[in-house]
């Protein structure tokens, strides 16, 4: 079987942990109500490496999750916390020269390597408190080998990962891309983390899915930078194709840019440009008169848009339908901001990018997009917030 | 034709024996180009043959061997354990082999 770490897990809850390489001939006896204690492994390295050292960590963890639990307690001013950090980062070290001496002694063990690579970074507290998160997040993967595509088969690199963009990288689009650029860079020669990265972030804060606002500035920015015809070896040309060619609807609209301009023609026949609008604010709304949730959405945002019309307006594309619906659609819902639509789509198309629908985005003063992905509730909000900013 | 199934099973025989290097410290093949589907692809090991005894327990039901993937987790395979005695054994997939026959 492929090497990695692996659990065999009973009905009744029990489970035992082995690391299997190539040698895969072994056998183990244990206690399992002392598993750590009473193992006894024969004929496989890895899995007794892997006991023995928990058995040494059991050693040092005790008074390390002390530590831990007694600065939860402290004022970081004070002596006593001090003491504790020093305390913490000797002990820390401690662990880490073990696994390094146990790496240096096997330097093709699968679990030394897995050891290693799982150690954290030391907190660099010479450093000033706004550099250590950055200073951390930069060291965060310096112990990982990534030659050993091995590790991809233990739990490590996973849970690396998810800290790595969940809790050390602010959730919004540049950080996300900038801390993906950096990971990268590492394992720019090592095809299968390169491969499994890239899609991980993209998966994970994929469009739709995300809760993210403008996780499309995090799909395109990737698939531009990563999707190419050189670095995406693991798909065919068409996949690449496809992807970029989505990637580069969505680079139109994203958050911080100008929002495009559109123009296009209303009920009456009448030509509208949406840049022309003169209010402070402009909503663009994006929909479809068949879709349910524009059918709830629709009212609520017309009755913000009567409230606020003298500083909000709505420009109103209608999408996927066709005439007769559209002119339907306006006079029952009694629609009276701006509608247009295109049935050639020429108008719209690449400016606007829409997933699902309805699809808003809220454009400022300077006319650059300062929301999206919103729901009409989050208008007031996304206005507050800029007027603030100002 | 019996000579051609000979010389194929010798090639397939030769080109696993050579991916699995069997010493704990011999080159693992680490940094080996792992192909377009490097997910399908893995450093192999075995064959497999483990046998664990738990001294303390009469288990006697089904094992699963649950493997890790980044950060997702699979049934790699199931097996039974009788009397509190688990015994898994499986034939070395050799992939690459048969790949580049």
């Amino acid at each position: 079987m492929p090497q990695g770490l692996y659990y065999f897990m009973m009905k009744n809850d029990q489970t035992i942990q082995v690391m299997v390489d190539e040698d895969q001939t072994f056998e183990i006896k244990v206690a399992m109500n002392d598993i750590f204690n009473s193992i006894q492994v024969n004929g496989s390295f890895e899995t007794e490496l892997m006991y023995k050292t928990i058995q040494y960590e059991q050693t040092i963890n005790p008074e390390l999750i002390q530590i831990t639990e007694k600065l939860k307690g402290l004022q970081e001013s004070s002596p006593e916390y001090k003491t504790l950090v020093s305390k913490k980062l000797e002990l820390e070290a401690q662990k880490m020269s073990y696994f390094q001496k146990l790496l240096a002694d096997h330097p093709k063990s699968l679990f030394a390597n897995f050891k290693v690579s799982g150690q954290n970074p030391a907190f660099r507290i010479d450093l000033p408190k706004e550099k250590q998160v950055h200073q951390y997040r930069s060291d965060f993967w310096k112990n990982v080998n990534f030659n050993d595509r091995r590790l991809l088969r233990t739990p490590m690199i996973g849970t690396k990962l998810t800290r790595y963009f969940k809790e050390l990288t602010l959730q919004n689009p540049d950080s996300i891309v900038s801390s993906a650029h950096s990971l990268m860079k590492l394992c720019e020669n090592n095809k299968e983390y390169f491969m499994v990265f890239v899609n991980w972030v993209m998966t994970t804060y994929e469009p739709g899915k995300a809760t993210l606002m403008d996780a499309e500035s995090v799909f395109s920015q990737m698939a531009l930078s990563y999707f190419t015809y050189d670095k995406a070896f693991w798909s065919d040309t068409t996949e690449v194709n496809f992807i970029r060619k989505r990637a580069t609807e969505m680079s139109a609209s994203l958050v911080g840019q100008d929002g495009p301009n559109v123009i296009s023609t209303d009920q009456f026949g009448k030509q509208q440009e949406l840049l022309a609008k003169k209010t402070e604010y402009i909503v663009v709304y994006l929909f479809n008169p068949d879709c349910e949730n524009c059918q709830k959405e629709t009212p609520l945002l017309h009755e913000f848009y009567l409230k606020n019309k003298s500083n909000v307006d709505v420009f109103a594309i209608a999408i996927d339908t066709d005439d007769a619906e559209w002119r339907d659609y306006i006079k029952q819902k009694k629609l009276s901001w701006t509608n247009v639509y295109d049935p050639t789509n020429k108008s719209i198309y690449g400016k606007y990018f829409v997933d699902h629908t309805p699809e808003m985005y809220l454009l400022n003063k300077k006319r650059k997009i300062i929301g999206k992905n919103l729901k009409t509730f989050q208008l007031q909000t996304m206005i507050d917030k800029d007027k603030s900013g100002r | 034709m019996k000579y051609f199934v000979f010389v194929l099973s010798l090639l397939i025989w030769v080109s696993c024996k050579e991916s699995a290097p069997k010493n704990q410290n011999s080159p693992v093949s680490l940094e080996a180009d792992p192909g377009k589907d490097p997910i399908s692809n893995p450093v192999m090991g075995g064959p497999t043959d483990i046998k664990i005894t738990m001294t303390d327990l009469t288990y006697t039901g089904p094992v699963q061997i649950v493997g890790f993937y980044l950060d997702q987790n699979y049934i790699q395979d199931t097996t039974v354990a009788q009397n509190g005695i688990i015994t898994y054994k499986s034939a070395k997939v050799c992939l690459r082999g048969f790949i580049t026959l």
